[in-house]
């Protein structure tokens, strides 16, 4: 009899557990997103918006994930049943060939339309460039920030043959045209900008492939980023032919996408050779170790870029001249959501507009693209978001007690990607049925 | 009505094997057949062409010999620890054995961490070196445990006699106390083995990510949702248990020395 | 006599190696720099960050909420079991032991991958339940183990005779076996408990999001190289386990002094 009780018991306890979740499903909304990518104090107000605006209540279930494999895995296998993601644009195309997307209803989003015209014909306040490169992935992909890849590097430990040309300032009078920077302030002296056309250690991959810094570089612990750098490093003797073409982004594209037993022989011989002087493989500790001053150079995206330039003045970024790779994460509803329009209420919540208090001070809601911005770090998709926080940005973040910071107009540059560094830069593609191939490389180079 | 003595006892264990076969053997069915399915469900052995790969097959002999290296180091340096502690002539009180033991109970990845940071204070790189000093230092006290309960609970009547019979201190050594304390080495050994061949976290921690044991393997196979590899790398380590407990078997005449402190 | 001092120093020379990572982060644990290993003065603030840092707590909490309740089910299903498979015939005996030896001996990444797929495949929700539900499952075979080598020196008789004196089996069992049983007993619930706390990679596997401190140093670790807070909670914890280690040597020698001075009267 008191064997019979326990297991009763023990079962009674094990299936409360996995039923305590189990309330009226259909007034909670999960969503699934990257660790630090919100702002909390939106969270936190979504609840009673939620309640006001549409009379009903909602119980916000707000997890994050580490990878975009995680994420996958986690709803392809076990089935997990999220109402919302925030993928990159690889691996929402990803699940879309899977079939484990669905359809955005744009219409319950108005908020991703130009203030003055409430409606699905009205303009899009979507960064052109993403609406552009992102147009084949509409039905199902809507970007939320975006950014691009490439050599974050510490200045003062570079040689010095190799940081010279960084002190070229021949840009610097057309920068001061396009944003009326005080150069002539003393403390604006010394504001180095890179001379594109130099052929510094930084400005192409090779610089990560450099022998000459043992044990002060790091590479991404992450396939997809370290095969992109490489594939493009293999293939730099094609690559720069197509600089300043109206093409290069193209044929960036077809290098760094291609995943031919070629291609991925290239890269392993690339990542096989830079292995062994590389400090490691890391995922964001490496953010830490650039800020302290421990490491010559970082492969980086460039919302953490921006957040080290920040930190420490001697940082900057550069997007490789041969090519590198420009991303988007944005709102993927997968498969098996239960809570479909609160999602997408979730997504207009964050596009949230207000022309005259971006802040929020003396409104209810302040401008939630623009607060998301500063919150995060990284670019919104949001072109009027952009516009506006550019402003912000310098006079508040890069003008210190001392003055303009030195490597203010590098950050600018990478928190804003200019037409040129678009023009080099090609999106990431999944790899589809190539991609145990891929990993089968990434293997035998882990264990070289 | 009284039941049978043996019988009401032996009904103790039907939830736990029930437990066992639902939450044990049925895990590892699912990685035996996982093992031989191809993504849309159908046999395959494609996966174990994977498993056969040059790097497949060079991980596996790297982790194999750096547990092997460990297991020795451990070995080395545990048996003196383990012996002095052991023997009253050296006056250790019992306390000291515990303090041994106690990083156990810190968190290791804590310790894998302290240990990190403590090289790059230091000024040593991250490499072969770190990774090796990281699992030792992990799992020596799983080798230090067993072989002192082992010597301290020997049959001192055994090593009398060999002195008796006019051994020298070091041949009663090697020739008496080593042999008898072998099920304790196999102990030690088994279980500093099996875990620094599949360490995953002190290889990342301690190489920066650069060394990548079969461990880390089997974990990248799952992470990037090709299950079936990963469980065919699975079935290997599988495998390599079924071989150590049949060693286990054949050497210590079935009952393992785990180690008790009290 | 120089035996004695090499043995002496040999030993007090591991003891310090062993020590010393452990030392310089539970020294670094009382400055305030968030860069590694530099010294900022006294202070207490990693503590004060320490309590304020939901996130850890939450994760302590969970490992000790866990890792108590596996434990205690761990050791009376293992108990009980023990129990079982020890009045088995031979053949089953060794049958149901070699399973359980196979948890046991078996690497984590492999228990983690089994448990994943078995997830997976029945659909179950990852989290708390799951969690819990593994760390049962490594958990209850060391106590089966630590609890069987107790039932080979129990006297049968006193089994025998509770029955015979009118007892049903189970009341028998909790009367009168279980209490010879207990040193095994807590053998087997501290080593689970030792195991449920230091797990990683299956709770890694099986937790889906909810985090233990195993899990929550090692995303913090690889994403922002240790939060200094994290000094701090290293610091308690090896002061915890310290002060617990001596207090069991304080019992252990006031029970065998009184069991002398018991024996001497």
């Amino acid at each position: 009899m008191k064997k019979i009780a326990f297991i009763l018991a023990v079962l009674l306890i094990a299936s409360s557990f996995m039923l305590m979740g189990c309330a009226d499903r259909s007034s909670i909304l999960k969503v699934y997103n990257w660790q630090d990518y919100i702002d909390e104090d939106l969270l936190e107000g979504f609840e009673d918006y939620y309640e006001e605006t549409y009379g009903e209540k909602i119980n916000l279930k707000y997890t994050t994930f580490e990878t975009n494999e995680s994420m996958y895995t986690n709803i392809k296998r076990s089935k997990m049943d999220y109402d919302l993601v925030i993928p990159s644009e690889y691996m929402a195309e990803k699940m879309y060939k899977k079939g484990l997307t669905q359809p955005i209803d744009y219409t319950n989003i108005p908020n991703l339309y130009k203030a003055l015209e409430y409606s699905v014909d009205g303009e899009t306040r979507l960064d052109p460039t993403l609406q552009a490169l992102y147009a084949d992935k509409a039905e199902y992909f809507l970007p939320y920030m975006w950014g691009t890849i490439g050599i974050l590097y510490n200045k003062d430990l570079l040689r010095e043959q190799d940081v010279s040309l960084l002190e070229d300032d021949s840009a610097l009078n057309t920068w001061q045209e396009k944003n009326e920077i005080d150069l002539e302030a003393e403390s604006a002296q010394g504001l180095w900008v890179l001379d594109e056309n130099n052929q510094n250690i930084v400005t192409n991959w090779k610089g990560m492939w450099s022998k000459d810094y043992n044990y002060s570089i790091y590479m991404k612990n992450s396939i997809r980023d370290s095969y992109a750098a490489a594939a493009i490093y293999a293939n730099y003797d094609e690559l720069s032919q197509y600089i300043g073409q109206d093409n290069h982004a193209e044929m960036v594209d077809k290098f760094m996408n291609d995943a031919s037993d070629q291609n991925i022989d290239k890269v392993e011989q690339a990542l096989k050779a830079q292995k062994k002087p590389l400090k490691g493989y890391e995922v964001d500790n490496g953010k830490d170790e650039m800020v302290q001053g421990n490491v010559a150079m970082l492969l980086a995206w460039s919302g953490d870029a921006v957040w080290c330039m920040w930190e420490n003045e001697s940082l900057g970024y550069y997007v490789p001249k041969e090519g590198s790779n420009i991303w988007a994460d944005g709102f993927v509803i997968p498969k098996y959501a239960k809570n479909k329009l609160a999602a997408e209420r979730f997504i207009n919540y964050l596009f949230m507009q207000n022309v005259d208090d971006p802040w929020g001070e003396e409104s209810d809601y302040g401008d939630h693209g623009f607060i998301l911005m500063d919150t995060i770090g990284y670019t919104s998709s949001l072109m009027d978001v952009q516009e506006r926080y550019y402003d912000v940005f310098l006079e508040e973040y890069l003008y210190t007690e001392e003055g303009l910071m030195a490597n203010a107009l590098v950050i600018l540059d990478t928190l804003f990607p200019s037409d040129e560094v678009k023009s080099r830069s090609a999106v990431m593609k999944d790899f589809g049925d190539r991609q145990e191939d891929v990993l089968k490389m990434w293997s035998r180079v882990l264990v070289s | 009505m009284k039941l049978n003595f043996k019988m009401a006892r032996k009904q103790f264990a039907i939830p736990y094997i029930v437990f066992l076969l639902a939450f044990v053997v049925f895990p590892l069915i699912l990685v035996l057949v996982y093992a031989f399915l191809n993504e849309d469900g159908g046999f395959t052995l494609s996966n174990f062409a994977v498993i056969f790969s040059d790097g497949t097959i060079l991980v596996f002999l790297k982790s194999f010999l750096i547990a092997l290296i460990t297991v020795t180091v451990c070995l080395l340096i545990g048996y003196p620890i383990a012996y002095i502690l052991s023997q009253r002539k050296y006056g250790f009180p019992r306390i000291i054995i515990f303090l041994f033991v106690l990083p156990m109970w810190v968190n290791f990845l804590l310790r894998t961490l302290s240990i990190k940071f403590l090289f790059e204070y230091i000024g040593i790189q991250m490499g072969y070196f770190t990774v090796i000093f990281g699992l030792v230092y992990d799992f020596i006290p799983f080798m230090i445990l067993p072989i002192y309960t082992i010597l301290r609970s020997m049959d001192r009547s055994l090593i009398e006699a060999s002195q008796d019979l006019g051994a020298s201190p070091n041949k009663v050594f090697l020739k008496t106390i080593v042999p008898l304390s072998i099920p304790g080495i196999i102990s030690g050994a088994l279980m500093v083995f099996m875990p620094s061949m599949s360490t995953l976290a002190i290889s990342d921690i301690l190489s920066n990510n650069k060394i990548k044991l079969f461990g880390n393997f089997i974990d990248l196979w799952f992470t990037y949702d090709s299950w079936n590899i990963g469980s065919a790398m699975s079935l290997i380590l599988l495998l390599m248990i079924g071989l150590s407990m049949w060693i286990t078997n054949k050497f210590s005449s079935g009952t393992t020395v785990r180690g008790e402190l009290w | 006599m120089v035996k004695k001092i090499l043995a002496r120093s040999f030993i007090i020379l591991m003891l310090f190696i062993m020590y010393m990572p452990i030392f310089f982060l539970m020294v670094l644990s009382f400055t305030e720099s968030k860069a590694f290993g530099v010294w900022t003065g006294f202070s207490f603030n990693l503590y004060i960050e320490l309590f304020q840092n939901e996130a850890i707590l939450q994760a302590v909490a969970n490992t000790v909420i866990i890792g108590l309740s596996a434990a205690a089910i761990a050791t009376v299903v293992g108990t009980i079991s023990a129990v079982g498979i020890y009045s088995m015939k031979k053949a089953s005996k060794t049958f149901v032991n070699g399973i359980n030896q196979v948890t046991i001996l078996n690497a984590d990444i492999v228990t983690a991958s089994a448990l994943l797929l078995l997830i997976a495949t029945l659909s179950i929700p990852k989290g708390y339940g799951t969690l819990l539900l593994a760390h049962i499952v490594i958990c209850t075979p060391y106590v089966v183990l630590s609890v069987m080598p107790k039932l080979s020196s129990l006297d049968p008789n006193l089994y025998e005779a509770a029955l015979d004196l009118g007892a049903s089996p189970t009341k028998a069992l909790f009367k009168v076996m279980i209490p010879q049983l207990i040193p095994g007993m807590i053998t087997g619930f501290v080593l689970a408990l030792t195991l449920s706390i230091d797990d990683f990679v299956i709770s890694n596997y099986t937790n889906g999001g909810v985090e233990t401190i195993s899990t929550f140093v090692y995303k913090d670790a690889a994403r922002a190289g240790l939060t200094p807070s994290l000094r701090a909670l290293s610091t308690i914890i090896f002061v915890a386990v310290l002060s617990v280690l001596i207090a069991i040597n304080i019992y252990s020698n006031k029970k065998s002094k009184r069991s002398d001075r018991e024996a001497v009267e």
